[in-house]
C-alpha cells in the first residue's frame, strides 16, 4: 500500500514535470530558430529573475497582478464553469480606477487608494455579471461570451482613451493618477508594489474560503455535479452569479493597482501578450485551480516575463517566445500522460518487486 | 442602390469564413466534442497559407501546407481529448494561444517582424477574383456575386454537399447518434471515436479553407490575429443554430452581414470612431443570443441548472 | 431438443482483485428458453456481456455450435448470430423506428455508370423501408416504422431493440432485464412474441430477477450468486418461487414486505391540491394532482414510467414550477419553494436518480452525508465548516445504516449500489423527518439492502412520518404502501388500498385502459 501511495505520487510529479520538459524542448526549438543558445536564454531568464533584488522586485511585481487573475480565475474553474472574461474585467476595472485617479481630485491617499481600488473592483464586478446573468438565467455557453466580452472591453475602453479622453499625444492615454491615488514602490526603479500585499491578503482569503467554509465545499459539489448540487438546495443558478461577480470583483482590483502602481494611466497595451488575465487563466489551469499551485505559476510566468522582456532587450530574443512555452505547457498540462498510463507505470513498478520478490525467495 | 449592392456583395464575401467554420464545427458539434480550438486551427492555417506560399513562391504549396497544417492540429485535438481524455476547454485553449503566438515568433525569429508577413510580390489578391462570364451578364447579381475569390464560389457547393452528407449519408447518421447516444452507436459496432475523428477532420479543412480565404485569397498577407474571433463567433451560430446545419448557416449569415455592415458605415464615420466599430460583430452575437435563448429560457419552467452545452 | 447452441467452459471474469464470474459452466440448447436468475451484482451481467463480445473474459472460452470463439465486439457476436437487449435501450431517440433498426448496417444506393455499378453515398431509404416493414409484419410486431423513437412508449422501443437484433439475422437472443421496465400486459406481450420466437427457431437467454416472469416462460433456470452458478434446474411444478429465492440469496427470504398494523393517523401532515405544471412546450406534464398524507401513512404512486412521476417529483421537490394548485405541510403553505427552503421543514428527500441527484460521486462519504445540512449547526457554523462534527456524524451513520466502506472515507463513486443508496437514506431518515419523498429506493440494490431499506421506511412510518413513494417495482409500492394511486398521462386514475388490489387490476389503469372518474378517486382519496 505504501508503494502504490508513492507511485501515485509519482505520477502527479510527471504530470508536472512531463509537460515542463516539452515546454522547455518546444521553446529551445523556438530560441534556436531566433539564433540564440537556448541554454543561454534560460539562464539568463533566471539570472535576471531572481539572482538580484531588483530581479526578485521586478518579478513580484509582474506576478502580483496574476496572482489576483489566477485566485479569480479559479472560483469558476472550481465551479466547472469556462469563465474567460477575466481579461476583460481586468480591462474594465484598470480603466475606471485609471478615471477615478485623476478625475477625483482633493482626496487624502488613505481615501483615495481605496475608493480606486473600490470602483475598479466594482466596476470589473460589473462587467462580469452580464455573462454571469446569461449563463445563470439563460444558461447560455459562457465561453463565447466572456471572449465576446473581452473584445468588447479592449475595443471600447481604447476607443475612448482615444477619443475623449485623449491628452493629444503621439500615443494615446488618458492623463496620469494624481500622487494621492497612486501606490507605493518598494524601490522606486522596480515594479514590484504594496499592491502584492493586497495580491496576498486576496489570496489568503480565497484560500480560506475555498477550503474551509460552506461556500467552498458549495463550489466544490457543483464543480463535479450540477443536478446533485441543486436537487440538495444549492440553487446553483444563484450561485453561479455570485462566482462570476467574485471573480470579477478580483479581476477589477488586479486591473486597478496595475494602473496605480505601475502604469500611473491608461493605456491600452498596460495587459497584453497575452494579458495578465490570461496569464492567470492560465495559472490557474495548469495547478488544476489549487492556489498553492497558482501562486507558483504565478511567480514562474511573473519571472518569464520579465526575464523574456529583459532578454528580449539584450539578447534579441522575441517575447512572444515565453507565450510558445506556456501554450505548450497548457496543452501538454491538460491530458496528464502519467495518469493515462498509470496502470502500465504500475504494472512496471510491481512487477519490479515481483521479480525481486522472486529473486528473494530464490535466495532463500 | 449602390450602397446597398455593395452591401450585399460585400456581406457575400464576409459571410464565406463564417460559413465555412461554421459547417465544419456542427459536424464536430453533432458529434459530441465541444471545440474552441476552431479559432486557433484558423489562424495557423492563415499564417501557413502565407509562409508556404512566400518561402516556395507557389500558392499551391501554401494552401496544401495551410490544410495540412490544420488537419494535424485537429489530429492532435482529438489526439488530446477523446484519446487521452485531457480536458476539452483547456486543449482548446491551449491550441489558441499557440495560434496567438507562434506564428508571431516564428515571424519575428524568421523576419524580423511581429505583426505580418506580406506576400504580395507572389499573390495578387486582383488576380484572386474570378470573373464568370455567366454572373457578368445578369445584371444585379453580378454587382453581388461576380468577381469573387474560388472559395467564395465553392462554399455554397461545399454547405449544401455537407448538409446532405449529414442528413442523407450514412456518416450523417453515424454523427448523429454518435454525439446523441454514443452507447447506441458502439452497440451496432459504430467506432465512435473514429466518427469523431473524421468530423474534427472534415471541421479541419473547413477552418483551413476559411483561413486562406481570409490571408491568401483576399489580401495576399497575414497579420496577427487575422481570424479575430471568427472560431468563437461560429462557435455561438452553432449553439445558436442548435447544431442544425441549415440554421447554424443562417446564424453565420448574419453574422456575415453584420461585419459587412461595419465595413461599409467604416467608409463614412471618422477614424477613431471606426475602432469603435470594431465591437459590432461582438454585440451582434450578444444580441443575437439574447433573442434566441430569452424565448427559451421562458418556456423553461426545470428550476435546477442542466448544462446545455 | 436440438444440439447445444453456446456453451462456457470455466469462465472467470476479474476486475482487478474482484471476481465477478468464477469458473462459470452453462449450456444452452437450441430452440429453448434459458432464464438466467441472480441478485444484483451476482454476475449475470458480466457473463452476458462477456457472450456479446463486450467484455473479454480473464480465462476460459466459449463455445458457439460446439467450436470455441474469441468475441472481440458486438459486431463479432452478430456475426456469428448472437445479438442482445440491453436493460438500458441503445436508441437514438431523433431517429426514426426504422433508421434506429438498420442502424450501422444501412442499405446505401448504388449508381449506375455506363451498366456498370457502383456503390454510392446516398441512404436508400426506401428500400430499407420496406424491408423494416416487411420484418415487422412477418413478426407481427405492431409498429409504425417511421415513428421517432423519442415519441413511441417503452414497450414499443423494447420491440425495436428485439428487431434490430432480428434485423441482423441472430440465432440466439440475450433479453438484459427484459420486463424491469414492462407493465404486466406489456410483459404478457413479450412472453408471447418470445414464444412465437421460439417456434421460429430462436434461441433465448433472459437475464431477470424477477422470478414469477422467469416460471412464466423458461424451459430451463440457472441460478447464478456471487459469480458461481449456483444449479440448472427444469422449469416445471416441482420448483417454486421459494426454493429459486433461496438458490439466488442463499437464505431463506421473506417475498413479502411485513408491516406492522399501525394504522394511520388523523393528521393530515401532507395536502396537495390541483397541483398541475408544464413541460417546455406548454403541455401539461402534471394534472390536476391532489392526496392527503397523514402521520403513520405511506402512499404509494404506481405507473409504467414516463407518465409524469418523475416531473411530479420534481415539482414536490423544489426542482420544477407548479403552474397551478397548492402544496401545504401541517398546515403551512410551502407551494413553490425551492429545495433549500424546503430542507429547511422536517422534510427528507430521496431523489430518483441516485448518481445524478442523490449523490455526489467524486466527494467523499462524510461530504454526503451532510449534504443539504451542510449549512447548518453543527456543520458549519458563522459559515465555516466543522471537520469534527462532520466526521463525527459520518462515523455515527456509517454504523447505525451498515454502509460498508472499503476505507476510511471513500468517494461515494466507489461503492455499490445498494451501500451508497444507504448513505442518501442515512442523510434524510437522519434528521427525522415528518415527511419524506422518496422515489425509487431499491433500483439496482441488492436483495439484502433491499430488505434493510424497506424496513427503514416502515419504521419511519411507525414513528408517526408521512411517507411518499413512487416506484416501477409493483411490488414494492403495493408493499409498502398503505394506499396506492395510480399515474397515467400526468393525472391520477385510480386509487386503491394495497391490502386488496390485484398487479393485474392495477396493470389496467397503468396501460390507461380503465379509469376512475375524478370524483370518485377524490372520494377515496
Amino acid at each position: 500500500m505504501a508503494k502504490d501511495k508513492s507511485v501515485n505520487r509519482l505520477i502527479s510529479i510527471g504530470n508536472i514535470v512531463i509537460p515542463l520538459i516539452l515546454a522547455f524542448i518546444v521553446g529551445s526549438i523556438f530560441s534556436i530558430l531566433s539564433r540564440c543558445n537556448p541554454f543561454t536564454l534560460y539562464g539568463y531568464i533566471i539570472k535576471r529573475a531572481f539572482f538580484s533584488v531588483g530581479g526578485i522586485l521586478n518579478t513580484l511585481g509582474y506576478a502580483t497582478p496574476i496572482i489576483m487573475t489566477g485566485i479569480a480565475t479559479a472560483f469558476s474553474i472550481k465551479a466547472g464553469i469556462f469563465n474567460m472574461g477575466i481579461e476583460g474585467q481586468v480591462f474594465v476595472g484598470a480603466f475606471t480606477s485609471a478615471l477615478a485617479g485623476y478625475m477625483i481630485k482633493g482626496l487624502p491617499v488613505f481615501i483615495h487608494v481605496p475608493l480606486c481600488l473600490l470602483i475598479g473592483a466594482l466596476s470589473g464586478a460589473l462587467y462580469a455579471l452580464v455573462p454571469g446573468l446569461l449563463k445563470a438565467k439563460l444558461r447560455i455557453n459562457e465561453v463565447v461570451t466572456t471572449v465576446m466580452m473581452n473584445s468588447i472591453a479592449t475595443q471600447v475602453t481604447g476607443f475612448l482613451t482615444q477619443s475623449y479622453l485623449s491628452t493629444g499625444d503621439a500615443y494615446a492615454h488618458t492623463e496620469f493618477i494624481l500622487e494621492s491615488a497612486r501606490l507605493s514602490k518598494f524601490i522606486s526603479k522596480y515594479r514590484c508594489t504594496t499592491a502584492i500585499f493586497i495580491a496576498l491578503a486576496i489570496w489568503l482569503v480565497i484560500y480560506f474560503v475555498l477550503k474551509k467554509t460552506k461556500f467552498g465545499y458549495e463550489i466544490e459539489c457543483i464543480g463535479r455535479q450540477w443536478e446533485f448540487s441543486d436537487s440538495v438546495g444549492m440553487r446553483v443558478s444563484r450561485k453561479v452569479i455570485i462566482i462570476f461577480v467574485l471573480g470579477g470583483l478580483i479581476a477589477g482590483v488586479a486591473g486597478a493597482t496595475e494602473i496605480m502602481g505601475v502604469n500611473y494611466n491608461f493605456v491600452s497595451t498596460f495587459s497584453a501578450n497575452p494579458g495578465i488575465g490570461w496569464d492567470g487563466f492560465y495559472a490557474c489551469i495548469l495547478s488544476a485551480s489549487n492556489p498553492v499551485g497558482i501562486l507558483i505559476y504565478a511567480i514562474v510566468f511573473g519571472a518569464l516575463r520579465y526575464g523574456a522582456l529583459a532578454a528580449q532587450t539584450w539578447l534579441g530574443v522575441p517575447l512572444d517566445l515565453i507565450n510558445v512555452i506556456k501554450s505548450t505547457l497548457v496543452l501538454f498540462g491538460a491530458i496528464k500522460l502519467c495518469t493515462v498510463y498509470s496502470e502500465q507505470i504500475k504494472g512496471f513498478f510491481f512487477k519490479k518487486k515481483a521479480v525481486k520478490a522472486e529473486h528473494q525467495a530464490q535466495e532463500v | 442602390m449602390d450602397l446597398f449592392l455593395s452591401l450585399l456583395n460585400m456581406t457575400v464575401e464576409a459571410s464565406v469564413p463564417y460559413l465555412l467554420i461554421t459547417i465544419g464545427g456542427v459536424f464536430v458539434a453533432r458529434a459530441g466534442v465541444f471545440n474552441i480550438s476552431m479559432e486557433g486551427c484558423t489562424e495557423f492555417s492563415a499564417f501557413a497559407g502565407i509562409l508556404f506560399t512566400f518561402v516556395t513562391g507557389k500558392i499551391w504549396v501554401g494552401v496544401i501546407c495551410s490544410i495540412l497544417l490544420a488537419l494535424f492540429i485537429n489530429f492532435v485535438f482529438y489526439i488530446f481529448t477523446v484519446k487521452l481524455n485531457g480536458n476539452l476547454s483547456v486543449v482548446g485553449t491551449g491550441i489558441n494561444l499557440m495560434a496567438a503566438c507562434i506564428p508571431a515568433s516564428l515571424l519575428s525569429a524568421l523576419f524580423f517582424t511581429r505583426s505580418n508577413l506580406i506576400a504580395t510580390n507572389i499573390i495578387n489578391p486582383a488576380d484572386m477574383m474570378y470573373d464568370v462570364p455567366i454572373l457578368r451578364s445578369i445584371p444585379v447579381l453580378s454587382d453581388i456575386l461576380n468577381r469573387q475569390t474560388l472559395i467564395t464560389y465553392l462554399t455554397p457547393f461545399i454547405v449544401f454537399g455537407l448538409i446532405l452528407v449529414m442528413y442523407k449519408t450514412k456518416f450523417g447518421i453515424y454523427v448523429r447518434v454518435t454525439g446523441e447516444n454514443p452507447s447506441a452507436a458502439q452497440a451496432v459496432g459504430i467506432k465512435t471515436n473514429r466518427i469523431k475523428m473524421y468530423c474534427l477532420l472534415i471541421s479541419a479543412v473547413t477552418c483551413a479553407l476559411a483561413g486562406l480565404n481570409l490571408s491568401v485569397e483576399k489580401l495576399g498577407m497575414y497579420t496577427i490575429n487575422m481570424s479575430a474571433n471568427r472560431g468563437f463567433i461560429c462557435l455561438s451560430a452553432i449553439n445558436c443554430g442548435r447544431k442544425e446545419p441549415g440554421k447554424a448557416c443562417i446564424y453565420a449569415l448574419i453574422f456575415g452581414f453584420v461585419r459587412a455592415l461595419q465595413t461599409i458605415i467604416n467608409n463614412f464615420v471618422p477614424v477613431a470612431i471606426s475602432s469603435l466599430l470594431g465591437i459590432m460583430p461582438y454585440v451582434a452575437i450578444i444580441v443575437v443570443l439574447l433573442i434566441v435563448e430569452i424565448p427559451n429560457a421562458r418556456k423553461n419552467h426545470l428550476r435546477c441548472f442542466r448544462d446545455l452545452a | 431438443m436440438g444440439s447445444i447452441l453456446i456453451e462456457t467452459r470455466d469462465i472467470t471474469k476479474k476486475f482487478g482483485d474482484f471476481t465477478a464470474n468464477d469458473k462459470i459452466n452453462i449450456a444452452v440448447e437450441e430452440g429453448e428458453i434459458r432464464a438466467i436468475i441472480g441478485e444484483n451484482g451476482a454476475g449475470k451481467s458480466t457473463l452476458m456481456n462477456m457472450l456479446y463480445g463486450i467484455l473479454k473474459p480473464t480465462s476460459g472460452e466459449i463455445l458457439f455450435n460446439g467450436k470455441p470463439v474469441i468475441l472481440d465486439s458486438p459486431l463479432d457476436a452478430i456475426k456469428l448470430g448472437i445479438g442482445m437487449v440491453h436493460q438500458h435501450f441503445k436508441l437514438s431517440p431523433s431517429l426514426s423506428i426504422y433508421e434506429n433498426i438498420v442502424l450501422g448496417d444501412e442499405t446505401v444506393k448504388t449508381l449506375n455508370v455506363f451498366g456498370k455499378h457502383f456503390k454510392g453515398f446516398l441512404v436508400d431509404q426506401k428500400k430499407e423501408m420496406a424491408e423494416i416493414q416487411a420484418l415487422v409484419d412477418k413478426f407481427n410486431f405492431n409498429l409504425d416504422i417511421t415513428a421517432k423513437v423519442r415519441d413511441i412508449s417503452i414497450g414499443a422501443k423494447q420491440r425495436v431493440e428485439i428487431l434490430k437484433m432480428l434485423y441482423r439475422n441472430v440465432n440466439l437472443l440475450i433479453l438484459d432485464e427484459p420486463t424491469a421496465v414492462l407493465i404486466p400486459s406489456e410483459v404478457e406481450d413479450l412472453i408471447e412474441r418470445m414464444q412465437d420466437l421460439k417456434k421460429a427457431g430462436k434461441t433465448i437467454i433472459i437475464i431477470t430477477h424477477k422470478l414469477n416472469e422467469v416460471k412464466m416462460c423458461a424451459d430451463n433456470i440457472t441460478v447464478i450468486r456471487g459469480g458461481r452458478v449456483i444449479g440448472t434446474v427444469r422449469n416445471d411444478e416441482s420448483t417454486t418461487d421459494s426454493d429459486l429465492a433461496e438458490m439466488m440469496v442463499g437464505r431463506p427470504v421473506l417475498l413479502r414486505v411485513n408491516k406492522s398494523d399501525k394504522k394511520p393517523g388523523d393528521k393530515v401532515v401532507y395536502r396537495v391540491s390541483n397541483l398541475s405544471a408544464k413541460d417546455s412546450d406548454g403541455k401539461k406534464i402534471i394534472n390536476d394532482i391532489s392526496f392527503d398524507i397523514h402521520e403513520n401513512e405511506v402512499i404509494g404512486i404506481a405507473g409504467v414510467e414516463g407518465n409524469g412521476q418523475t416531473d411530479l417529483m420534481l415539482a414536490l421537490t423544489g426542482l420544477l414550477d407548479i403552474s397551478e394548485g397548492s402544496v401545504s405541510f401541517n398546515g403551512e403553505d410551502i407551494t413553490g419553494l425551492w429545495p433549500d427552503e424546503l430542507r429547511r421543514h422536517k422534510i427528507g428527500i430521496v431523489p430518483e436518480d441516485r448518481y445524478r441527484q442523490g449523490l455526489c460521486l467524486g466527494m467523499p462519504v462524510s461530504a454526503n452525508l451532510i449534504a443539504g445540512m451542510h449549512g447548518r449547526w453543527p456543520f458549519c457554523v458563522h459559515g465555516i465548516m466543522q471537520n469534527a462534527p462532520i466526521k463525527e456524524n459520518k462515523e455515527r451513520l456509517v454504523e447505525a445504516f451498515d454502509i460498508r466502506l472499503g476505507s476510511d472515507d471513500p468517494p461515494v463513486g466507489s461503492l455499490s449500489g445498494g451501500n451508497a443508496q444507504k448513505v442518501i437514506i442515512a442523510r434524510e431518515f437522519s434528521k427525522h423527518p415528518q415527511l419524506l419523498l422518496v422515489s425509487q429506493p431499491t433500483r439496482g440494490v441488492d436483495i439484502g439492502a433491499i430488505e434493510f431499506i424497506h424496513n427503514e421506511i416502515l419504521r419511519m412510518r411507525d414513528k408517526g412520518a408521512a411517507i411518499l413513494i413512487f416506484s416501477s417495482e409493483l411490488s414494492e409500492v403495493v408493499g409498502l404502501s398503505d394506499k396506492v394511486y395510480v399515474m397515467y398521462k400526468g393525472e391520477f386514475v385510480g386509487i386503491f388500498k394495497s391490502d386488496d388490489v390485484s398487479f393485474n387490476e392495477l396493470g389496467l389503469y397503468m396501460s390507461g385502459v380503465k379509469r376512475m372518474s375524478k370524483e370518485e378517486i377524490a372520494a377515496n382519496g
